[in-house]
């Protein structure tokens, strides 16, 4: 009985405890068009997790991490590395009633600037806008290059929003710089604030 | 033991479940939804733009930026712009559904979120999801009649009569019972936040109906097209960005199927004809098949539900012919194999609906079922791998995009145009004291595709700002007005009860507001007309139409003939020296009278003031007018009403002077003047983005318009719309230097006055016959530009 029990614990931890190992992210943000770093940019991770149903996988807002690149414009975010859902993770998520913690995803914005992942569908940011693969350890060294945005309306597109959590999950916290450049942006632009969020500024 | 067992069981069942899957497995969030229904709201789809909608018709300057405070679901102050409320509605109509909701049959929302178009609008009842996981059933609503069903009984209720109503409150402030629910500004965003959330749930469930499984009756625990999908959107560049272009050109389809009727009692909407028309059978499978126009897809007639049935497969329903996932197509008589650069086989699909490379690939049992079983074409062992999901998704994304911006569309469909009455004004005010208390107005359905507005309640909001200074006088430039932060709201229904409004000419409208007068220190005016009612063939349909109109608008009347301007001075009208100067002057004939010029003094009589719409033009007479003064001494001001009207409206007047000095040897009559083109107040902030209009700030900025007093003899009159009536200026050309200014040129010449009015347009005003030796002057009093004021976009 007792080896079964561990077994199956292995089986668990093997499959489901990988992704709760940390993991250090690294990065670089520099401007597309003077190749010059830029620094004071707002990198934000956030990681969800998630469970299988019937009508397929749902999923919640799990962490929330946000950093400033330095002068230099590089960044480091330390968090759990996740790892994607497949179909043994689905059944005992929805049979044990727990979460699977998903790879992060990432957000890079600098007022003026398209905005990484809303710039990509941007007529101004495509071709310009150059990127790597930030769920990859060995991306250390690598640049995301953002061009910068002359046309308002391209600036409403790309700039992004305030990470709000489900449940009794806020992590407005967690966000307190990307709330703040979001506004400054909002201001730039001539639209409201939020207003609500103020007070989580940082 | 008992615990060893299912701890036994648990563990075989995962591993057997991991040996028997062969296709790729990834994770599905609602991500997806969220981010399609976020780029609904930035886009002009099928030539819909809901950024539009909001700035033209809810006047909502920043469009879908605008934010709105609402609750979430967890009862907590959730502050969004519009474009994610849209998405968070995206998010929510998966929710909620617990693990132990589904183990223990209680009720979810995601449950309802299939369709069956087998399944004729009569048995739509009998659409929704039936199936087995882990020999458990899961059975669950249609998702056309989830969508209109206004008990929905787990996570709120959020259909599109829910959406209607939550409209319809975020307008009048009322439920449709008539019940006050929501009073103050906040409240009606708030409910205009829910009305973005509950169509944000419902293009949920339109997407959805472009997933196989949600269309094929199969229940799917784990990952398949979905999260697969949510792979192309999270890892762009490792899809070579294929998710950009799966959204950047949607199919959307033709709007005639929305005038398909509805059989079913619980499916009352046309909004059940974008998932399912009905016109497939399961026997006319190329009616799905897209149709093109130079290489463009063009809008497409069938449900969406249908195509996705036809032509594509799901993990349980490929080439199954059990009872609940026995499906016509795609069949494999239409299929070939063939083999890519990889040498990975893959089953196509041509004919009988589109053609699709991927439909599915060939594992390595196939060729030996193949041989051994050549005559059972049944649970053939075929997969879906990336492959066949990204030429899925490529068919299907753009249609879960067009479709789903559809509905978007369809709910904001109606339009209405507000113009002003034949009278020129919508409403007047014979004392600050009384306010308005009636509203006349003139209404058009201009909505698309010729939806009539036949059978509805016809109600208008009056939105304003109360002024708490008086907004009928001059500040310093660095004076800031004082208003009421908050909107105030009038909401009043259709006096006569008219109920329909038409398209090919505009219907007049009454609106009685007696109980509840605008005041006339009110800035931001505002004007919404709500029709409620049938709306083509939607029952229930709420339509709003948008009028910024003018502030009250004082009407001014100034006599200033009691006295003139003489060779560049004014003088007292009929006063020795005015007389002296024209009698004894050159050319005069030092008869003691001045018989050579009238420089006496005037009363005004039997004034009639009419205005009018500048597309119906109207003079005023004894028998048309919308003021009648009996006189007005010289010297005197009168202001006679407050109006509300557009930016711009016409005027004109009829008139007669009257002398009263016994020395004034002149005889006088009536007259009309010319029309004028009035200009009516505007006291507001307003959103431009225009750099000529904001410099020398940069734009965008905000303008507070303002109006500008003439202060004239201690008295300050607005002068876009009212008249002055002065005495001709001696000898001709002279001019006097008029107070402060602001009237340019008092007289121009002869028998001619001149204006410059605010659009910068000389016209002439009124002109005499040079031979007519009596002499008549009536000047309009100028209209002034209206400053602005630019505010620092903090204020």
């Amino acid at each position: 009985m007792g080896s079964r029990v561990t077994i199956f614990l292995l089986f668990v931890f093997i499959f489901f405890g990988a992704n709760a190992y940390g993991e250090t992210f690294h990065g670089k943000v520099i401007d597309a068009d003077t190749k010059e770093p830029i620094e004071g940019a707002i990198v934000v991770a956030s990681w969800s997790e998630e469970r299988g149903t019937p009508a397929g996988p749902t999923s919640r807002l799990k962490d929330v991490i946000e950093t400033l690149t330095d002068k230099n414009g590089e960044w480091v975010i330390k968090g759990p590395k996740g790892r994607d859902v497949g179909n043994v993770t689905a059944i005992f998520t929805f049979l044990t009633a727990t979460y699977h913690t998903l790879p992060p995803e990432f957000i890079v914005f600098k007022p003026g600037y398209c905005s990484y992942p809303a710039g990509f569908g941007l007529e101004a940011c495509k071709g310009k806008m150059k990127t790597y693969n930030f769920t990859k350890s060995e991306s250390i060294g690598e640049a995301v290059e953002l061009p910068k945005l002359i046309n308002r309306e391209d600036r409403l597109r790309s700039m992004p929003s305030p990470i709000h959590g489900d449940e009794d999950r806020i992590f407005y916290n967690e966000q307190g710089m990307f709330i703040r450049l979001i506004n400054e942006e909002s201001r730039n632009l001539g639209i409201g604030e939020y207003k609500t969020l103020k007070e989580y500024e940082k | 033991m008992k615990k060893e067992k299912i701890i036994i069981s648990i563990s075989v069942l995962i591993a057997l479940i991991l040996l028997l899957n062969f296709s790729e497995s990834f994770s599905l969030t609602e991500g997806t939804h969220k981010e399609i229904n976020k780029e609904i709201a930035k886009g002009t789809i099928n030539g819909f733009s809901l950024d539009v909608y909001l700035k033209n018709i809810l006047g909502m300057t920043a469009g879908y930026k605008q934010n709105l405070i609402g609750f979430d679901s967890s009862g907590r102050i959730l502050e969004q712009d519009i474009m994610d409320w849209l998405g968070y509605g995206g998010i929510q109509e998966d929710r909620p559904g617990e693990w132990y909701d589904y183990i223990l049959g209680k009720p979810t929302r995601s449950i309802n979120h299939f369709h069956n178009p087998l399944k004729s609008s009569e048995e739509w009842d009998e659409a929704g999801l039936d199936d087995k996981v882990l020999g458990i059933s899961y059975t669950g609503q249609s998702q056309i009649l989830w969508a209109q069903n206004p008990n929905q009984d787990v996570g709120g209720k959020w259909s599109w009569q829910d959406a209607r109503e939550n409209f319809y409150i975020a307008l009048t402030g009322k439920d449709f019972n008539g019940k006050t629910v929501a009073i103050l500004q906040k409240d009606r965003e708030q409910y205009l936040a829910y009305t973005l959330r509950s169509i944000g749930q419902l293009m949920h469930l339109v997407q959805d109906a472009s997933v196989p499984e949600h269309v094929r009756n199969d229940i799917h625990l784990l990952p398949a097209y979905e999260a697969k999908v949510e792979k192309f959107r999270t890892r762009k560049a490792k899809y070579d960005f294929l998710w950009d272009r799966l959204i950047a050109d949607p199919i959307v389809f033709d709007k005639s199927i929305l005038s398909i009727s509805s059989t079913h009692p619980s499916a009352p909407s046309p909004i059940s004809r974008i998932i399912d028309t009905d016109i497939y059978t399961g026997n006319n499978p190329d009616i799905t098949k897209t149709q093109f126009n130079n290489l463009l897809p063009i809008p497409q007639n069938v449900g969406i539900a249908e195509y996705t049935n036809v032509n594509f497969l799901s993990k349980d329903t490929m080439f199954e012919n059990d009872t609940l996932h026995n499906f016509p197509f795609p069949r494999t008589l239409d299929t070939t194999l063939w083999t890519d650069a990889n040498k990975r086989t893959y089953i196509k699909k041509e004919g009988n609906g589109d053609t699709v490379e991927h439909l599915a690939v060939k594992s390595w049992l196939f060729d030996y079922r193949k041989k051994y079983f050549p005559h059972y074409d049944q649970k053939l062992p075929v997969s879906l791998d990336t492959e066949c999901y990204k030429d899925y998704a490529q068919k299907l994304i753009p249609r879960a995009v067009g479709y789903s911006a559809g509905l978007l569309n369809y709910f904001f469909r109606g339009s209405i145009e507000i113009t002003l009455p034949d009278s020129g004004v919508y409403a007047q005010a014979d004392s600050p004291d009384t306010g308005f208390t009636e509203i006349k107005l003139l209404a058009r359905n201009t909505s698309d595709n010729d939806e009539e507005m036949t059978d509805g309640a016809i109600e208008l909001v009056i939105g304003y700002r109360r002024a708490i200074d008086d907004p009928f006088v001059n500040y310093p430039e660095d004076y800031a007005f004082r208003a009421d932060n908050d909107i105030s709201y009038i909401v009043v229904p259709e006096k006569n009860g008219i109920r329909s409004i038409p398209p090919e000419g505009p219907v007049e409208l009454t609106f009685n507001l007696s109980e509840t007068p605008i005041p006339v220190k009110a800035i931001n005016v505002f004007l919404q007309l709500i029709y409620h009612g049938r709306l083509g063939y939607e029952e229930g349909a709420v339509v709003v139409g948008f009028k910024d109109i003018s502030e009250p608008t004082p009407v001014d009347l100034f006599n200033d003939m009691d006295r003139i301007c003489l060779n560049g001075s004014f003088y007292t009208a009929g006063s020795q020296d005015a007389v002296d100067l024209v009698d004894k002057g050159p050319g005069g004939n030092h008869n003691n009278i001045a018989d050579e010029w009238d420089v006496y003094a005037h009363h005004m009589t039997d004034i009639y003031f009419k205005f009018s719409s500048p597309d119906y033009p109207v003079y005023a007479s004894p028998s048309d007018y919308d003021i009648s003064i009996p006189s007005i001494y010289a010297g005197d001001s009168v202001r006679v009403k407050y109006i509300l009207t557009d930016y711009n409206f016409l005027y004109n007047s009829m008139q007669s002077m009257e002398g009263f000095d016994p020395e004034d040897p002149w005889s006088h009559s009536s007259s009309a003047s010319n029309l004028h083109s009035g200009i009516a107040i505007k006291n507001q902030m307003e959103y431009e983005e225009d750099p000529a209009v904001c410099a020398p700030m940069s734009a965008p900025c905000h303008i507070w318009w303002y109006p500008t007093f003439l202060e004239y003899r201690d008295i300050s009159l607005w002068s876009g719309g009212g008249m002055m009536f002065i005495n001709n200026a001696y000898p001709q050309g002279s001019e006097c230097t008029c107070y402060q200014g602001i009237l340019r040129t008092c007289m121009n010449g002869g028998q001619s006055l001149k204006a410059v009015d605010s659009m910068g347009k000389t016209g002439i005003l009124s002109k005499f016959s040079a031979d007519d030796s009596r002499k008549r002057n009536t000047l309009q009093m100028l209209p002034l530009m209206q400053k602005q004021r630019r505010m620092p976009m903090d204020e």
